[in-house]
């Protein structure tokens, strides 16, 4: 039985086949580490992921490297791999990822840890790091969730903390080079590869805890590796690697276009986000470079639509000056821009016009919170009236449907609140109407309705954020508050949508555990949990059995908040912002006053010791050294 | 929508090509978006439609489902000045892969609804093939064969033998496999899928499946003909 003959049997077999356009395969006998990078999800969700085709295209750059893609086969193919005893398989060679050197997963989302264990398992890897033999693969971790490895710790033999299109290469370069000099064991390997920057080996790390459940300390196993790790950055996003072509996938997927990356971090400060925090300093690229790195793959894919992705777009400097070079050969190619992350503040009518091409007719903007004093509390420098602003020329522009994202549980959140998030969107339907009558006098054809959409998610209190010593609401104060929400949204032109609110108790569990996580995701594995971030498979009962069984109290992780003086299962990861910048802001919280935004003044994160070029530290240095 | 603009400065390029292999697995819309991809990369002067969301027009001949074969497939697209046959052939197959390329493209002879049959092998691997089985299967297509056929307006029973213009199976004791040649009507109205024959035969020659869902054949399309059944569709 080989995998060709069990492609007839499942759902969306074009998901398994691999031999994509712009794939990369190599011949075995040049390489001389083969890495499997694998994603804890479907292979729709993982090939929409930028930071795979990065890190693919870095690593296959080298001769003698060969990374190659894996995904998290569906049910129904995992039914068929275990029944004919088919174990995991990369999607380029199709050879098992247990004869890999380096397996490498990308971790984005809490939910997708169980997946984890359920690869290792398909793949027949050793769960544990402390089982894998000599020769087992290395099992690595990188991405956004590994500011807080601690949860997974047992499961990986080595994390990546930062960004990894440099360090993987350093690392997969070491590798080749103790094989070949004939020093690699296991423990060498990972010894030195801990006193690369930006790596963290757990099982070098012994955590002890106090009586009463919080971390006393850290021991290190040896002296020359870092007390704590800093993560990595890419210093000058101009000439770092870009990809000049990538693979495509045959079957629908969530993102299936031109991803271009303008600028890394956030100059924003919101204080309950962490990408904002833990993707500092924030570094552009110049609109030259990102002009042609498109155009390039452009010709080596021809895709249709190009987005500009990063966090709040419309904070790019040089937007005009990216936008212009695009559409300068873009509507000629048929090509569309993309603007997904635009910004209530700054979004202008200027700018509407630049990307007439958006096909949609909805808009999303973030308030996240519903009342102007909430607002200032989480540092989302956003008033009512830009919100409305940005509406109304939407509304000129014909669109008439508005997308609206909101944050429930934040720290200090009364009733009032909650009742801003109604009148809010009440006042955005006003508009609308203002905007209708004022067409009608000047002739414009009608528009008909008017949709505004919530979505509402609960807060979740994330490392490295300002609120990360904060509670989560419990689960009984949430769902009051949905359904108090779902009582006061009487207008049928709103649209009220939720997320689980057991869901975000799970994922704050994970978000902010520590090493004891792990017995409990070893558990659920044993439970036959996986697909969690899939709601037709999540089960709150399981995982409260799971907890109760490890002995695991999901309160100490969510309602009970952390001490600010407490060890934080994740402060042996540095990620640049001072934890006493974080202090300061958590005060000011408290205080209901905002921060600046570093473009604007730089409020001293912490962030710019870890350099960058074309950074808004460098620009707005010498306000940084008066308020300093 | 396409014809309120002027054809007269377009030209229309039938491609033939083969879709075997792993693109067996890619649907009709995901080839098609393939494609489209594919002629943008080649560089050939494609012609797009005009409005909100340009695509290059492209008309496929009959239907293939996903997880069948082909060594017969066309699509009909435009072109915006004049190419010749080999310059297309040469642009575009660099740009698809070795299990998606073209064999042919010309101006087109036929008319797509001039298609009348197709022609498949299908190759068994159950192991309970065998000469008698064979036989048994040849006897079984020359029949009536009653299938319910699913379809929005409800079940419906009907006898496809009318639908199969011929059909022999030749057992190869070499890999104890059988392959079956068969010619199907393929025509807008009656379509045929090979499929068909192969839940009848499951159905009605005693085979038994240990995992219902494992594959038991291969099957692939050889040529497309007219009405007539012999003439090759061009
Ligand atoms: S150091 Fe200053 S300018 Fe740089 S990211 Fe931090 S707050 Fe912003």
């Amino acid at each position: 039985m080989n995998v060709g003959q069990l492609l007839k049997s499942v759902s969306k077999p074009g998901r398994y086949t691999g031999g994509e356009w712009g794939q990369t395969v190599k011949n075995k006998a040049d390489v001389r580490c083969r890495v499997a990078f694998c994603f804890p999800d479907t292979y729709e969700i993982g090939m929409s992921n930028l930071g795979i085709r990065l890190l693919y295209g870095a690593l296959n750059r080298e001769p003698d490297v060969w990374c190659e893609r894996c995904f998290a086969p569906w049910t129904d193919m995992e039914a068929q791999m275990r029944r004919h005893s088919i174990p995991l398989w990369a999607l380029e060679s199709g050879d098992p990822i247990s004869q890999f050197d380096i397996v490498a997963f990308t971790l984005g989302y809490e939910l997708a840890y169980s997946n984890v264990l359920y690869m290792l398992d398909l793949a027949k890897i050793p769960l544990t790091s402390a089982a894998r033999g000599e020769d087992a693969p290395i099992v690595i971790g990188g991405g956004c969730c590994t500011y807080n490895p601690e949860p997974i710790a047992d499961f990986f033999d080595l994390f990546s903390i930062g960004e990894g299109e440099e360090a993987l290469v350093e690392l997969s370069r070491l590798y080749i080079e103790m094989k070949e000099r004939g020093t690699y064991t296991r423990e060498a390997f990972l010894h030195a590869a801990a006193r690369l920057d930006g790596f963290y080996v757990p099982s070098f790390y012994t955590v002890s805890y106090n009586e009463d459940g919080t971390i006393r300390g850290v021991a290190k196993k040896y002296e020359d590796i870092p007390d704590r790790i800093t993560k990595r950055i890419v210093q000058d996003l101009d000439t770092a690697y870009f990809p000049k072509e990538t693979f495509m996938p045959y079957i629908d997927t969530v993102q299936d276009r031109i991803m271009l990356e303008v600028y890394r971090g956030c100059p924003r400060g919101c204080r309950f986000c962490q990408a904002g925090m833990v993707y500092r300093p924030i570094r552009e690229k110049s609109p030259e470079v990102l002009a042609a790195q498109a155009k390039c793959l452009y010709e080596a894919t021809g895709y249709e639509e190009i987005s500009l992705s990063s966090l709040s777009i419309s904070d790019y400097t040089r937007l005009p000056a990216l936008t212009e070079e695009l559409l300068a050969w873009t509507d000629d190619a048929r090509v569309s821009l993309a603007l997904p992350s635009l910004r209530a503040d700054t979004f202008t009518k200027e700018l509407m016009e630049r990307i007439s091409s958006v096909r949609t007719s909805t808009l999303t903007f973030a308030p996240e919170a519903g009342t102007q004093r909430l607002r200032d509390v989480i540092n989302k420098n956003v008033t009512e009236e830009e919100i409305l602003n940005a509406c109304r020329v939407a509304f000129e522009a014909g669109k008439n449907q508005v997308k609206l994202y909101f944050m429930i549980g934040h720290p200090t959140e009364v009733n009032e609140d909650l009742d801003g998030i109604f009148a809010l969107s009440e006042h955005v339907i006003h508009e609308f109407y203002v905007n209708k009558r004022h067409d009608k006098q000047i002739g414009k054809p009608n528009k008909g309705g008017v949709q505004v959409t919530l979505s509402v998610a609960a807060f979740v209190p994330k490392p490295h954020t300002a609120f990360q010593w904060e509670k989560q609401d419990a689960l009984s104060t949430t769902l009051e508050k949905q359904r108090y929400l779902r009582e006061i949204i009487t207008d049928r032109k709103v649209r009220y949508n939720y997320h689980d609110a057991q869901v975000g108790r799970i994922e704050c569990v994970f978000a902010r555990g520590d090493r004891r996580l792990c017995a409990a995701l070893l558990e659920a594995h044993r439970r036959g949990v996986h697909f969690d971030a899939w709601e037709e498979f999540f089960s709150y009962e399981t995982w409260l059995e799971v907890f109760d069984a490890v002995g695991v109290d999901p309160d100490f992780y969510t309602t009970r908040g952390f001490g600010l003086d407490e060890i934080l299962p994740w402060d042996i990861i540095d990620c640049g912002v001072d934890k006493e910048f974080l202090r300061r802001e958590r005060a000011k919280a408290y205080e209901t006053k905002t921060t600046r935004n570093c473009m604007e003044a730089c409020a001293g994160c912490g962030a710019d010791k870890l350099g960058g070029e074309q950074t808004w530290c460098n620009r707005v240095l010498c306000k940084h050294k008066k308020e300093g | 929508m396409d014809d309120i603009h002027p054809q007269s400065k377009t030209l229309t390029v039938r491609l033939g090509f083969y879709k075997v292999g792993d693109m067996q697995f890619i649907s009709h819309l995901d080839l098609q978006r393939f494609m489209k991809r594919a002629f943008v990369r080649s560089g050939l002067p494609i012609w797009f439609s005009e409005g909100f969301n340009p695509h290059p027009k492209m008309v496929f001949s009959t239907p293939l489902s996903i997880g069948i074969q082909s060594e017969c497939e066309f699509a009909d697209t435009k072109m915006t000045a004049p190419v010749t046959p080999a310059q297309v052939v040469d642009a575009l197959n660099p740009c698809m892969p070795d299990t998606l390329q073209l064999f042919y493209a010309a101006p087109p002879v036929h008319k797509m609804t001039d298609i009348g049959y197709a022609s498949y092998d299908i190759r068994i691997t159950h192991p309970q093939s065998s000469p008698e089985m064979a036989s048994a299967m040849d006897a079984l297509f020359s029949s009536p064969l009653i299938l319910t056929k699913k379809s929005k307006a409800g079940d419906r029973d009907t006898d496809i033998t009318p639908l199969i213009r011929s059909a022999s199976t030749v057992y190869d004791p070499a890999d104890n496999t059988m392959t079956l040649h068969c010619v199907l009507c393929a025509d807008n109205a009656n379509f045929l899928n090979p499929e068909y024959l192969m839940r009848g035969a499951a159905r009605d020659l005693g085979l038994t499946f240990d995992d219902p869902a494992s594959a038991w054949y291969e099957c692939i399309r050889r040529d497309l003909f007219l009405c007539d059944g012999t003439t090759p569709f061009l």
